[in-house]
C-alpha cells in the first residue's frame, strides 16, 4: 500500500488533480483510526496534536525511503483537508442526532451541552471558512492547513509557494476575519 | 466586495498591526479618510485582536477533540430506515472506497420500486468533483440497453452529497450462476456474447468500463447478464490540450485490469476488451490467467506486463465435469488469448470482433484471429514501452482500434449539451443536435471499420497487400483518397472524415522524427483540413462554427518555424468567426491565447521571429497599442475558459499566468498581483521544468521591484 499511496502522491505532484480523490480514503481512514486510538488510549497523558497524527499516519501509510520533502508537504496538505472533514462529519453527525429522534424531550447534561455547543462552533468555523475561500482561497488555505492540520509557517509557504512572511499575515487576518465572521450573528 | 477594497482592507490592517495601539485609531482615520465603509471594515476586524489568538490559540482536533470521541453510529447504519431524497433506504449492499451501495426503495402510487443507491462518500465534494458528477450521471443516464444497469436518478442530498439511484438487479455473479446451472461451454460463451454487446454499446455511446470483473456481472433468474457498476467508467475526454494524465488505479481489481491500466499509460476501449478476456478466461477455466494469490501490487503488475498468460488449455480447473482441455485447445484457446496480448494494438481492435470470432466458433466456421507465436517476445514490447514516444502511439493506436475516434465528434456535441443543460439553457436545442450529430457519426465509424479491417488480412484484398502487418497509418493511407469518392454525395459525412483524418495526421506529424514521411504527413493534414474547410462552407455555410474550427485545425498543422502572414491571417479570420457563430465554443480561448502569444510571444523563442507578421495583422498602432489588444484577447480566453471548464482547469491557471506576466511587461503591477500566484500553481504541476521555473522566477523578480516602486 505504501507503493501506492507513494505512486498517488507523485501523479498529484505531476499535475493529476484526481490524485487527490484516491488518496482520500486511505487517509480518512488512517487518520480517524489514529485519532479514535489517542483519544481512548493516552487521553490523560497528551492534548490531541494534529501533527503528530498526521506524522504517525504519512509514516503508516507512505514508503518513507521513496519519497521526497515535496510529496510529504503535499500529504500533510491533503491530510490538513481531511481532519476538517473528520470533524466536520462528526460535528454534522451528532448535531443530527440531537435534532431528531426521540431524544428532544431528555434534558441535555453539562457534557452533551459543551458537545452541542462544539459542533455548532465548528460548523460555523467551516461555513465562515467556506465563505472565505470564495473571497481569497490562499487565506482559507493557510487556516486549513494551520488550524486543522497543524502545519507550520515553512510547511505552508513550501506548498504554496510564497514567502513565509505572506503565510504570517495571511493567518493574522484571516483570523480576524474569522472571528469576526462567527460573532456576526449573534451580535 | 471587490478584489482592490479587499487588498485594501488587508494592507490597511496589517500596517495598523505593526504599529501601537494608540497610534492604530489615528493611522486607521488618515488611511479610511474618504470611506466610511472602509472605517468601519478595518475598525470591525481589528475590535477582535485581543480574542482572536486565544481563540485560534490551540488546534481545531485539541480543541473539539470531543468530537471525535464521541462514537458516532457509522454513517451506513445511520442511514437505515432513512430518507434521501425520494428513496427509503434498506440495507447496506457493499461499501468501497468511494462510498457505500444501498438497496432502497420508491413508493408511487401503485407499486414500489427498488434501486441500488449508490451514495458517494466525500461529503465535501468541491465544485470540480461536482461538474463531473454531473457530467458522468448524464452519460450514464443516456445508456439504455438491456445488458446494462440503468441509471433511474441521481442528485444530491440535503447534505450535498451526491447519489446515484441505479436499476437494483435481483440474481448471482456470472461465475456463480455458471457453476450452479453447471452450464456448458456454449451457454457459457452464448451468456458471454450477451456481455460483450452491452460494452460495445457502451464504446459506441464513448463510454469505457474500467472495471469489468464476474463480480460485476449479475446474471438475473432468466439468465439474462446485467453488466453493473460504470461508477468508476469514465467518459473519454476530448480536451484540446490532451496533456492531463489518465490515471487509473482508482478502485480497480488489479487482476482484471489490463496491462495499460496497471502501468498508468492510458485507458482505452481496448482495455475493456482485455478485461472481457480476463472474465472468459475465468469463465470457460474457473482459474484466472494470471497467478495473483499472495502478491503485492507491485508484483502483480510486473506479472501481467510482463509474463505471457496461462494456456487455458493448461490451466483449468481439473474438478469440472464441464470444463475439458480438448474444449480449450485450438480456437477457444486463439481467442482468448488474442483479447489478452499486452500490447492494445494487437488485441482484438473492437469488442465486436471479439464477439465475430466467438460467434464464429460456435457456427464452426474459422476464426479470424491466428494463433500467437509464443516466441513474440513481450519484452520487446516492454523496452519499446520506455520510449515515451512510442507510448504516446498506442495510446493513439488504442483510440483508432477502438473505432472510438469516429465518434469524437458526438461525444463532443454532447458534451457541450451537458454543460448547456446545467446552465438549463439550449439544452433541447443541444440535444437534438447531439442525436444529429451521433446519426452521423454512425456512418462514419463504418468508414472506420473499414480502416481497421486492413490490419486484417482475411476477407480484405487490400490488407493482404500488407501480410497481416498493416499499420493504422498504412489503412489510414489507403482510405485517405477514398474519402471523397465514397461519400460524394454526404458532404456533413465527407467533411467530418476530412476533419478525422486532418486530425490524425496532425497528431502522427507530431511524433515523426523522419523528415521525409513528416513532409508527407504535413501535406496530408494541410489537403484533409483544407478541404474539410472547403465541404463545410458548402455544406454549413460561408460562416459556421464547424468552419472556424476547422481553420484552426489548418492553421495548427501549418505552425512551423516560419509563420507567414497568410497564417496570421488565417488565425485572425478563424478567432472573428468563432466569435460570431459560437462564442462559448471550447476552441475559442485557445485560439484567442494561440494569437495573443504572439503578439507578445511569452513562450516559444521561435515565435519572437514571426510577432512582426502579427502585429502588422493586428493593427498596425504603436507597440503599447499592440499589447494591449493581446491583453484583452487572453482576458477574454480567461473569461471564456472560466464559463465552461471546471474550477482550476489547466487552461484555466495556463491563460491567467500568462495574463498576468504580459500584465508585469506591461508594468501594471496592481492587477498582475493578483493573477501572478496562479504562475506558482502552474510551476507545481510541471514537474521539473527548468525553464518554466526560471521564467517564474523572473517574474516573481520583476513582479516584486515593479511593487515596491
Amino acid at each position: 500500500m505504501a507503493q501506492e499511496i507513494t505512486q498517488i502522491l507523485d501523479d498529484w505532484k505531476n499535475g493529476d488533480e484526481s490524485a487527490v480523490d484516491r488518496l482520500f480514503p486511505f487517509v480518512y481512514d488512517e487518520l480517524k483510526k489514529r485519532a479514535k486510538a489517542y483519544l481512548q488510549n493516552e487521553r490523560n497523558n497528551h492534548t490531541l496534536q494534529p501533527t503528530a497524527l498526521v506524522n504517525e499516519a504519512y509514516l503508516r501509510l507512505v514508503d518513507v525511503n521513496n519519497i521526497d520533502w515535496q510529496n510529504r508537504v503535499h500529504f500533510f496538505a491533503v491530510a490538513s483537508n481531511i481532519m476538517r472533514r473528520i470533524l466536520v462529519e462528526h460535528a454534522r453527525a451528532l448535531n443530527a442526532q440531537k435534532r431528531g429522534g426521540n431524544h428532544a424531550k431528555i434534558p441535555l447534561d453539562d457534557i452533551q451541552i459543551s458537545i452541542k455547543k462544539n459542533a455548532n462552533e465548528l460548523l460555523n468555523i467551516d461555513e465562515a471558512l467556506k465563505k472565505l475561500s470564495e473571497i481569497d482561497e490562499r487565506k482559507s488555505l493557510v487556516v486549513e492547513m494551520k488550524f486543522f492540520g497543524g502545519m507550520n509557517q515553512k510547511e505552508i509557504a513550501s506548498y504554496l509557494d510564497v514567502a513565509p512572511r505572506t503565510i504570517q499575515r495571511d493567518w493574522k487576518f484571516a483570523k480576524l476575519w474569522l472571528y469576526r465572521e462567527l460573532t456576526k450573528e449573534t451580535i | 466586495m471587490k478584489k482592490e477594497d479587499w487588498q485594501k482592507i488587508e494592507k490597511i490592517v496589517d500596517e495598523a498591526l505593526q504599529l501601537k495601539s494608540e497610534n492604530r485609531k489615528a493611522f486607521i482615520k488618515k488611511k479610511c479618510k474618504n470611506s466610511p465603509k472602509l472605517l468601519s471594515e478595518v475598525e470591525s476586524l481589528l475590535a477582535n485582536e485581543g480574542i482572536v489568538d486565544d481563540f485560534f490559540d490551540s488546534t481545531a482536533v485539541s480543541k473539539y477533540a470531543n468530537l471525535i470521541e464521541e462514537e458516532i453510529p457509522t454513517k451506513s447504519e445511520a442511514l437505515i430506515n432513512k430518507k434521501i431524497e425520494n428513496y427509503k433506504i434498506l440495507k447496506e449492499l457493499g461499501s468501497g472506497g468511494m462510498g457505500a451501495v444501498f438497496l432502497a426503495e420508491r413508493t408511487f402510487e401503485n407499486y414500489t420500486q427498488k434501486v441500488a443507491l449508490k451514495l458517494i462518500r466525500n461529503s465535501f465534494i468541491d465544485s470540480h468533483l461536482e461538474n463531473r458528477f454531473l457530467r458522468e450521471q448524464q452519460i450514464l443516464a443516456s445508456l439504455n440497453h438491456p445488458h446494462i444497469a440503468k441509471l433511474i436518478d441521481g442528485g444530491f442530498t440535503e447534505n450535498g452529497e451526491p447519489y446515484l439511484a441505479m436499476e437494483y438487479i435481483e440474481g448471482r455473479p456470472l461465475l456463480e450462476f455458471a457453476k450452479e446451472k453447471s452450464l456448458a461451454i456454449r451457454e457459457r460463451l452464448e451468456l458471454f456474447l450477451k456481455i460483450c454487446s452491452a460494452v460495445s454499446y457502451a464504446h459506441q455511446n464513448l463510454v469505457i468500463h474500467r472495471d469489468i470483473k464476474p463480480s460485476n456481472i449479475i446474471v438475473t433468474d432468466d439468465g439474462e447478464p446485467i453488466l453493473l457498476d460504470f461508477g468508476v467508467g469514465k467518459i473519454l475526454e476530448d480536451e484540446f490540450d490532451s496533456k492531463k494524465t489518465q490515471t487509473n488505479v482508482v478502485a480497480l481489481t488489479p487482476a482484471y485490469a489490463s496491462p495499460e491500466q496497471l502501468k498508468n499509460i492510458s485507458v482505452t476501449t481496448s482495455s475493456d476488451i482485455y478485461s472481457l478476456g480476463v472474465v472468459l478466461y475465468e469463465l470457460l477455466t474457473n482459474n484466472l490467467p494470471f497467478e495473483t494469490k499472495a502478491k503485492t501490487l507491485s508484483e502483480i503488475i510486473e506479472t501481467i506486463s510482463k509474463n505471457p498468460p496461462q494456456k487455458p488449455s493448461e490451466n483449468y480447473d481439473q474438478s469440472s465435469s464441464l470444463l475439458k482441455a480438448k474444449y480449450l485447445k485450438g480456437d477457444l484457446e486463439t481467442i482468448i488469448l488474442k483479447s489478452l496480448r499486452k500490447e492494445p494494438a494487437r488485441r482484438y481492435s473492437s469488442v465486436e470482433q471479439f464477439a465475430e470470432d466467438i460467434r464464429r466458433y460456435l457456427q464452426e466456421l474459422p476464426i479470424n484471429a491466428r494463433p500467437t507465436t509464443f516466441s513474440y517476445k513481450t519484452k520487446k514490447f516492454y523496452q519499446r514501452n520506455r520510449i515515451p514516444v512510442l507510448a504516446g502511439l498506442l495510446t493513439f493506436v488504442g483510440l483508432i482500434s477502438g473505432t472510438t475516434v469516429a465518434i469524437w465528434q458526438a461525444y463532443e456535441a454532447r458534451n457541450q449539451a451537458v454543460i448547456a443543460n446545467q446552465a438549463k439553457t439550449k439544452a433541447e436545442a443541444e440535444t437534438r443536435k447531439a442525436k444529429q450529430e451521433e446519426e452521423k457519426a454512425k456512418k462514419v465509424n463504418e468508414f472506420m471499420k473499414k480502416i481497421i479491417s486492413y490490419a486484417n488480412p482475411i476477407g480484405d484484398n487490400t490488407g493482404v497487400k500488407y501480410k497481416g502487418q498493416a499499420k493504422v497509418i498504412d489503412a489510414l493511407n489507403e482510405m485517405s483518397d477514398k474519402i471523397d469518392i465514397e461519400f460524394s454525395n454526404q458532404p456533413d459525412i465527407q467533411s467530418e472524415l476530412h476533419h478525422k483524418f486532418a486530425e490524425i495526421y496532425n497528431i502522427h506529424r507530431g511524433y515523426e522524427t523522419n523528415s521525409k514521411k513528416y513532409d508527407e504527413f504535413n501535406s496530408k493534414t494541410k489537403f484533409h483540413a483544407q478541404s474539410a474547410i472547403r465541404l463545410r462552407k458548402k455544406y454549413y455555410g460561408e460562416k459556421h462554427e464547424l468552419v472556424a474550427k476547422d481553420m484552426f485545425y489548418l492553421w495548427v498543422s501549418s505552425l512551423d518555424k516560419n509563420e507567414t502572414p497568410e497564417q496570421a491571417k488565417l488565425l485572425a479570420n478563424a478567432i472573428n468567426m468563432m466569435r460570431e457563430t459560437n462564442p462559448k465554443n471550447l476552441n475559442l480561448p485557445h485560439m484567442l491565447t494561440a494569437y495573443a502569444n504572439r503578439l507578445w510571444s511569452p513562450t516559444v523563442d521561435y515565435v519572437k521571429k514571426t510577432q512582426e507578421i502579427y502585429y502588422q495583422n493586428a493593427i498596425s498602432k504603436p507597440k503599447a497599442e499592440r499589447l494591449q489588444l493581446a491583453e484583452n484577447y487572453y482576458q477574454e480566453a480567461v473569461k471564456i475558459f472560466e464559463e465552461i471548464l471546471p474550477k482550476n482547469h489547466g487552461s484555466i491557471v495556463l491563460s491567467k499566468c500568462y495574463l498576468a506576466q504580459l500584465q508585469i511587461d506591461r508594468k501594471k503591477f496592481k492587477e498582475a498581483q493578483v493573477l501572478f500566484p496562479k504562475c506558482s500553481e502552474r510551476i507545481k504541476y510541471i514537474p521539473k521544468n527548468k525553464t518554466e521555473t526560471e521564467r517564474n522566477k523572473k517574474y516573481k523578480k520583476l513582479l516584486e521591484e515593479g511593487l515596491k516602486k
